[in-house]
């Protein structure tokens, strides 16, 4: 249960107190204190539908986002309470991975509600918070703030029947300001009167009268982020990072992994590793179903399979020095041998490999007509590299298995996955176990694998202790899911400064994360009035283990799209700006791009002089945000060295819920694009990842990173869209299209390394 | 080994070979410094060894004998931050915030020795601190905040 004590006799009301001061047993059992309780059994059920059930059609565009999460009647008292003393407290789902999104979402509940900012706050999330999902897509305020925002809709308009009964006076006559009911003669009554000795009942209602964004107070403003000041001051405590979760009797375990992929374990000895001050355990571990009875692994994606041995001690440099000991003794086979990685590190010979399967993500008219209406025909191949998440804090994950019950502690994306799949691997139904989530490194979908979880499940189940498990940076960087590469064919047909036929091919492996790129394929051509496109995905299967990076392959396939729109601009002798200006028909996305281009000075340069500027745009039909850029390069020619000097960047989310988040994640994922395309990619070789630290594996320094300029575009009339992601999308190819016009040189693939320009360079 | 902390004599009994980043972690609970990759190239664990920064991945527990070593939670607290910790809450400048302690100790660390820095200088003060969110430009802004507030 989630209200059970953090360990047995240990202080169980100051382990689960949120930020509101309340603690979760006192909010679920009332103590006297709460008025409302999280109705969980009701939750789960609805959690149910909501998995099941296709969005109900909402009439309000502003509440559509959310309704997908309110199943078929999704109880209000899980969404929401108010305390005695007035304080509302939100349940919803999501993480926060370092966006800000709660802070976001409780904006939004303040403005619904009436009330100042200071008096709602968010719970801790665990496996009873309501289901808003796991974080990523971009969803955090866009989909969940609108489920949120719906619930305290409804909660005012509950609120606002029980006062009118109580003052006696029409509903609509009633006013709400700052936490209380006004009747129009004066009298009035607060929220936590009229909940007083009740509860609320009835179910969110989708249909349910929203404010009018044009009244909003607290939305729209640069709220401080809720989580900041306890990050920055190392506070402690239920909230603070999974990472500072030390739970009395906790074990650390550190694992000793294969040499290779795919290598078997021989033998190890123990012994002398059990001798070791501070060694308690050396634990087996064999994540395969078929070696292990009980160990139920159906229904969980891409979990690692394989043999490792887990030290475990009471602390950690004894179960590090007791891995280093083990691995002296332990013999392996050798492992399986790879796809060699292309000395190029560029990825054509995806498309030679068998295709299992292809995806049509997009189709519009016919490439046959397309290019027989062209004069001219482009083409050409573009190639992405196997990219790392590189959080700066590995995996960590801590697991408590007791008889008849599991208790997790995780910074996982999404609580509920990971309680269902603990669930499957011990064959208990999933209210025997508990999942409490805390913030975590900044890991960009490397959270939707609980690797670190199902391991300290494992050595938990064996030794009965609470169990955590943090991987070493080698382990992260060989063993984590990664992104895996891409290799594209592009061709278009041309009739005088227009593209007639805009044909896709991408070669990828259908993993995880890939499964996922078709709906972004989607997202790259659509908003161009290109009469005949062609987008199709070809799967193929390709070594290494492949996982959910940001945005999910889309940045990618951006890439290539907007890598491809310069050069058939250029092929058309037409300016870049003005040839994806004159085939878009989108307000939106005809002023994102004008707006990065006049704050650039945009002007295509006739003569490269070794300064330039490039432009690329993105819009995401699921988050429903648009986004241009312009990157400003100076390229030295002797080296091959880019320095990328600023970027510009259109954005428009609609309306903009708080407008530091916004800049600070455009900031962010222009900055982390910028080191995908500039540094990054995994090497390997004899059956290994070979860049295991951050000298290997280099991503962008503070003397590289690029001023970044954030033009927001706020829409107060449209409902806010997606931001976490947005922002990376046009970033490589903005860089790789100022490169050209800062040299003449064409890059067609990730990293944009000195050795690689220098190359195109000559070739020029 | 006999030390001060956070302004306090203390006595740790663990193993003299074991990094300090362990011992502040396990042995006094410590919240601030990170374990990141334990090779001393991310900064995530960084202190400060008698003002210095310094990172405790790479100080084993027998090095700071008689030292005074400083964590994030020695700097200030949530109701008193220092000057750069809250230039850092001013400028908003965390997302995920793990590198955090990081950036705070080696700008403070660097402040102290360098009270009024160029950009620049800051910049390669800080240039091996790694951030994977792109904080970097908060992070610029809260130091230069905290330089001409004249204080660490
Ligand atoms: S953890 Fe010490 S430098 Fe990375
Ligand atoms: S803020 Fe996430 S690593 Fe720097």
């Amino acid at each position: 249960m989630a209200s059970s004590p953090a360990y047995p006799g240990g202080p169980e009301p100051a382990g689960f107190e949120g930020p509101s001061g309340w603690t979760r047993r006192q909010f679920l059992f009332g103590a006297g204190a709460l008025i409302i309780t999280f109705s969980t059994a009701a939750n789960l059920l609805a959690r149910g539908a909501a998995a099941a059930a296709p969005p109900a059609p909402a009439v309000n565009p502003w509440a559509a986002p959310g309704v997908g999460y309110l199943g078929n009647g999704s109880p209000l008292s899980s969404w929401i309470a108010i305390t005695a003393d007035g304080r509302i407290l939100i349940s919803q789902s999501q993480p926060d991975v370092g966006t800000g999104a709660q802070t976001g979402m409780l904006q939004i509940a303040a403005d619904e509600l009436y009330v100042p900012f200071e008096r709602v706050s968010m719970l801790p999330i665990d496996s009873s918070s309501a289901n808003t999902g796991g974080v990523g897509g971009s969803t955090g305020v866009h989909r969940a703030g609108a489920a949120v925002r719906l619930a305290a809709a409804t909660a005012r308009e509950t609120l606002r029947s029980l006062a009118a009964a109580a003052l006696g006076v029409a509903g609509d006559t009633l006013v709400p300001r700052d936490g209380a009911f006004h009747a129009p003669d004066g009298r009035s009554v607060t929220y936590a009167q009229l909940v007083a000795g009740k509860q609320l009942t009835g179910n969110v209602d989708p249909n349910v009268h929203l404010r009018s964004s044009a009244t909003y107070e607290v939305v729209g403003t640069p709220v401080p982020r809720i989580d900041i000041p306890a990050k920055l001051t190392g506070t402690g405590g239920p909230t603070d990072y999974l990472v500072n979760q030390r739970v009395p009797g906790m074990v650390h375990a550190r694992l000793l992994r294969p040499p290779a992929y795919g290598a078997q374990l021989l033998s190890y000895d123990a012994r002398p590793v059990l001798k070791m001050p501070g060694v308690v355990a050396v634990v087996p571990l064999d994540l395969d179903p078929e070696h292990v009875p009980g160990w139920n692994t159906s229904g969980i994606t891409n979990m690692e399979m394989g043999q490792f041995v887990a030290v475990v001690a009471t602390n950690e440099w004894a179960a590090i020095q007791g891995v280093q000991a083990l691995a002296k003794t332990a013999r392996w086979t050798a492992g399986e041998p790879l796809i060699p990685q292309p000395a190029s590190n560029t990825y054509e010979y995806l498309a030679t490999l068998p295709v299992f399967s292809t995806q049509v993500a997009n189709a519009r008219g016919s490439m046959v007509r397309g290019f027989s209406q062209a004069s001219r025909q482009i083409a050409a191949e573009y190639s992405t590299p196997y990219l790392a998440n590189a959080p700066i804090g590995p995996s960590t994950g801590m697991v408590w298995v007791k008889p008849g019950e599991v208790e997790v502690w995780s910074d996982s994306q999404n609580v509920f996955s990971t309680q269902t799949q603990v669930a499957n691997l011990m064959g208990l139904p999933t209210s025997a176990v508990t999942v409490h989530n805390f913030p975590g490194s900044g890991v960009y979908g490397r959270g939707w694998n609980d690797d670190a979880v199902y391991e300290a499940l494992f050595i938990s189940r064996a030794i009965g202790l609470p169990v955590r498990v943090q991987w070493m940076r080698q382990e992260e960087f060989q063993w984590s899911t990664m992104q895996g590469p891409k290799f594209f064919r592009m061709r278009g047909g041309l009739n005088g400064n227009r593209v007639t036929a805009f044909q896709f091919d991408v070669y990828t492996d259908k993993d995880f994360g890939d499964t996922w790129m078709g709906q972004n394929g989607i997202a790259i051509a659509p908003l161009y009035t290109f009469p005949h496109i062609s987008q199709v995905i070809h799967y193929v299967s390709n070594p290494m283990r492949k996982g959910l990076l940001r945005a999910v392959g889309a940045p990618s396939n951006c890439f290539a799209v907007e890598s491809f729109m310069d050069e058939l601009a250029y092929a058309a002798g037409v300016d870049p700006l003005e040839f994806r200006l004159s085939q878009l028909s989108d307000p939106r996305a005809i002023a994102v791009l004008t707006r990065a281009a006049e704050a650039a000075g945009w002007k295509a340069h006739t003569k490269p002089s070794g300064r330039g500027l490039g432009i690329a745009t993105f819009f995401d039909p699921g988050a429903q945000t648009y986004v241009a850029d312009v990157a400003q390069v100076a390229v030295d020619k002797a080296t091959g060295q880019v320095r990328v000097e600023r970027m510009y960047v259109g954005f428009d989310c609609g309306l903009v819920v708080n407008p530091n988040g916004v800049r600070l994640q455009i900031e962010g994922g222009t900055i982390q694009a910028t080191s995908w395309c500039m540094k990054e990619s995994v090497r390997y070789a004899d059956g290994m990842v070979q860049t295991v630290d951050w000298i290997s594996y280099p991503i962008l320094h503070f003397s590289e990173v690029p001023e970044v300029v954030p033009l927001i575009i706020d829409r107060p009339d449209i409902p806010p869209g997606g931001v976490g992601e947005l922002a990376t999308m046009p970033v490589s190819a903005a860089i790789a299209n100022a490169i050209y016009d800062a040299t003449g040189a064409r890059i067609r693939s990730w990293p944009f390394t000195p050795d690689k320009v220098k190359a195109a360079l000559a070739a020029v | 080994m006999h030390f001060r902390l956070n302004g306090r004599p203390v006595e740790s009994a663990f193993d003299p070979t074991s990094p300090l980043l362990y011992v502040l972690r396990d042995e006094f609970a410590l919240n601030g410094p990170k374990f990141g990759c334990g090779l001393g190239e991310c900064g995530a664990c960084t202190v400060l060894m008698d003002d210095a920064p310094a990172r405790s991945c790479q100080i084993p527990l027998a090095a700071v004998q008689g030292h005074a070593v400083t964590t994030l939670e020695g700097l200030g607290t949530l109701e008193h931050p220092s000057v750069v910790q809250q230039a850092f809450i001013e400028e908003q400048a965390a997302q995920c915030g793990y590198c955090i302690n990081g950036m705070i100790m080696q700008a403070t660390g660097f402040l102290k020795q360098n009270p009024h820095p160029t950009r620049q200088e800051i910049i390669q003060a800080m240039d091996n601190n790694m951030c994977r969110c792109g904080t970097h430009l908060r992070i610029l802004a809260a130091i230069e905040k905290a330089a001409a507030k004249g204080g660490v």
